[in-house]
């Protein structure tokens, strides 16, 4: 890996792009450091042609963008950087080690085979195996993907929807491969849709929708600020109804509902004032509690509120 | 510190420049030549358009190839003279002339649209200005183009104007034949198309009009023997004449008839300037519900 770059790999002012009359991206500005960032948004909401920026495969139509200090269209930046395309272009007749052998010497690796194998290998593949490409299941052809674009040993990976097509094992594989290469000191962006997955990432988010940045930052704090919608909590105890009454009262809360046998779902906006309100008022009642856990603070809610709102 | 942050993607009120009513007017003229030729239409859309282009230059085409084929005194027999190449094409402008206003100005009234038009920066007077334009823009691509092309694959092979001089005049007439051509058409179809709000009607009242009083021309000056001038009442005649007065002609069909010089100009600006006013009375006179 080359030096390390001083300040964000990735920075972006006031970006647009258009095609037509069709705008794709509207005065989007954000900075990525190293580490693991996940760049979501509904279908349309203009990911793909901000990563197809990223790699210099468009232009935008105004605003500017610098990757690891450079522009990028610059062809020496292509060696620094990693791409994953969400689209299918592989070279059906080759085994996966050529394939993967072919991009270590297209970006000018010293020992392609050795560095190949090296990649094949991280992403759970079998550097032995001479099927070609034709006949990799889905799966199989997104990590053959994955390891083209690493074996350069690249300061960034752009992977546009590296999750598509995985199963559940795979997936979490995956997903440890990100953190893995975040933790190596990589910057690596990771466009899905796949929520629940991008979740345990346990990184920095990058929301867009409709073409502009709905918000960016770890996403737990993109939640505390969301301070026009009340937390959800629910609160199981053995003794609801008491702990509901006394909740009632209590100044952190805004409502309160019986939730089933033993639950109540509480609505509150200040999260970490009730978390100290719930544990005084159950000891003043007498009442055990057995859980108190957030309803909405997974990304999906958040996300689901971001792109929802105007 | 967090750094999260949440973007405000609410309204924002645009503090861009404003370009003002001439750019306005641009606009409309753009949209309305691409409406036109049917560009960001479907293929059906651009079918009129194209064949009639091809009409208008295929014989261009075939008169530049048979000239460098032919031997030179053949060729001086075969090749038509500039103004004599509108005889071939004088279907074609007809066609266009029919189709071109209709397109242009009958669907934003059929589709209510014109109020839009009217409650942005431009007024009757400018959004007829703008439709104006892109027809007279549009009929100059089968009244002067055509003949430019003639004149410019001739002149490559040696059997064009003599010298830049002659070449430049050449140029000159074809571009103020091709002008007048256009505008006078412009300004018949306009007030024509301004009539109804039905495109078929329009082109059917344009081509029945361009046609009829051609007849009513002819029957005047053949069979009751009025003056010879009484043609000039053929709006597919009239405009021709002048394009024969342009090239200096004296020889031909239309040079035999007894008409004084100066009356064809007068003539012609005369139904363009009726035109155009019919056109623009109608559009000030035109209900729009804003």
């Amino acid at each position: 890996m080359n030096a390390p770059t001083v300040g964000p790999t990735v920075a972006a002012e006031h970006v647009s792009k258009w095609f037509g009359d069709v705008v794709a991206l509207s005065d989007v500005s954000f900075e990525i450091r190293p580490g693991v960032t996940a760049l979501l948004g509904p279908n349309g909401a203009g990911k793909s042609t901000l990563l197809r920026i990223l790699c210099g495969l468009a232009t935008p139509s105004r605003g500017s963008l610098r990757v690891l200090g450079s522009s990028p269209r610059d062809p020496k930046l292509y060696r620094r950087i990693g791409l994953v395309p969400q689209q299918e272009g592989l070279l059906e007749h080759l085994t996966g080690l050529a394939f993967v052998e072919l991009a270590a010497a297209l970006h000018g690796v010293p020992s392609p085979r050795e560095a190949a194998t090296r990649a094949v290998t991280k992403v759970d593949l079998d550097p032995a195996d001479g099927r070609g490409l034709k006949a990799y299941s889905k799966g199989m052809r997104q990590r053959i993907k994955v390891a083209q674009a690493i074996v350069h040993e690249p300061e960034m990976v752009v992977l546009d929807e590296p999750l598509e097509g995985l199963d559940p094992r795979q997936r979490l594989r995956m997903i440890e491969l990100f953190r893995e290469l975040g933790d190596e000191g990589r910057t690596v962006l990771v466009s899905s849709h796949v929520l629940d997955e991008v979740e345990k990432f346990g990184s920095r988010v990058m929301v867009l929708a409709q073409g502009r940045m709905a918000a960016e930052g770890d996403f737990h704090s993109i939640r505390e600020l969301m301070d026009d919608r009340p937390h959800k909590i629910r609160v199981r105890s053995d003794n609801p109804r008491a702990v509901a009454a006394a909740l009632v009262s209590d100044g952190s809360v805004l409502g309160v509902q019986l939730g089933g046998d033993d639950s109540v779902i509480v609505d509150t906006e200040d999260a970490p004032a009730f978390r100290t309100a719930v544990a005084r008022v159950a000891r003043d009642e007498g009442a055990r509690l057995l859980e108190v856990a957030p309803l909405d603070d997974d990304l999906e809610s958040v996300f689901r509120y971001l792109v929802g709102r105007r | 510190m967090s750094d999260a942050v949440i973007h405000d993607r609410g309204y924002r009120p645009y503090d861009g420049p404003r370009l003002g009513q001439v750019h306005a007017v641009k606009s409309l003229t753009l949209h309305t030549l691409q409406r036109i030729f049917g560009l960001r239409r479907q293929a059906r859309s651009k079918a009129l358009p194209f064949i009639v282009v091809v009409l208008a230059y295929l014989p261009a085409i075939v008169f530049v190839g048979l000239s460098a084929l032919l031997p030179k005194a053949l060729r001086d027999a075969t090749l038509p003279t500039y103004e004599g190449y509108y005889g071939f094409v004088s279907g074609a402008i007809i066609l266009f002339v029919a189709f071109v206003a209709p397109e242009a100005l009958c669907p934003d009234r059929r589709s209510r649209s014109l109020s839009l038009y009217l409650a942005a920066l431009l007024d009757r007077t400018t959004y007829l200005v703008a439709k104006a334009l892109a027809i007279f823009l549009t009929l100059l691509t089968v009244t002067v183009g055509p003949v430019l092309l003639l004149v410019l694959g001739l002149s490559i092979q040696n059997a064009g104007p003599d010298g830049l001089g002659e070449l430049a005049i050449a140029v000159g007439r074809i571009l103020a034949a091709g002008t007048s051509l256009s505008l006078f058409f412009t300004a018949v179809s306009l007030a024509l198309s301004s009539l109804t709000d039905r495109r078929a009607v329009a082109s059917a009242t344009t081509i029945g009009v361009l046609i009829g009083s051609g007849i009513v021309a002819a029957v005047l000056e053949e069979a009751l023997k009025f003056p010879d001038a009484f043609l000039l009442l053929s709006l597919n005649t009239a405009p021709y004449f002048l394009v024969n007065v342009i090239y200096g002609v004296t020889m031909g069909r239309e040079a035999t008839y007894e008409i004084p010089t100066l009356i064809i100009p007068l003539a012609v600006a005369a139904w363009t300037v009726a035109g155009f006013g019919f056109a623009w009375l109608r559009y000030q006179r035109l209900q729009v519900t804003r």
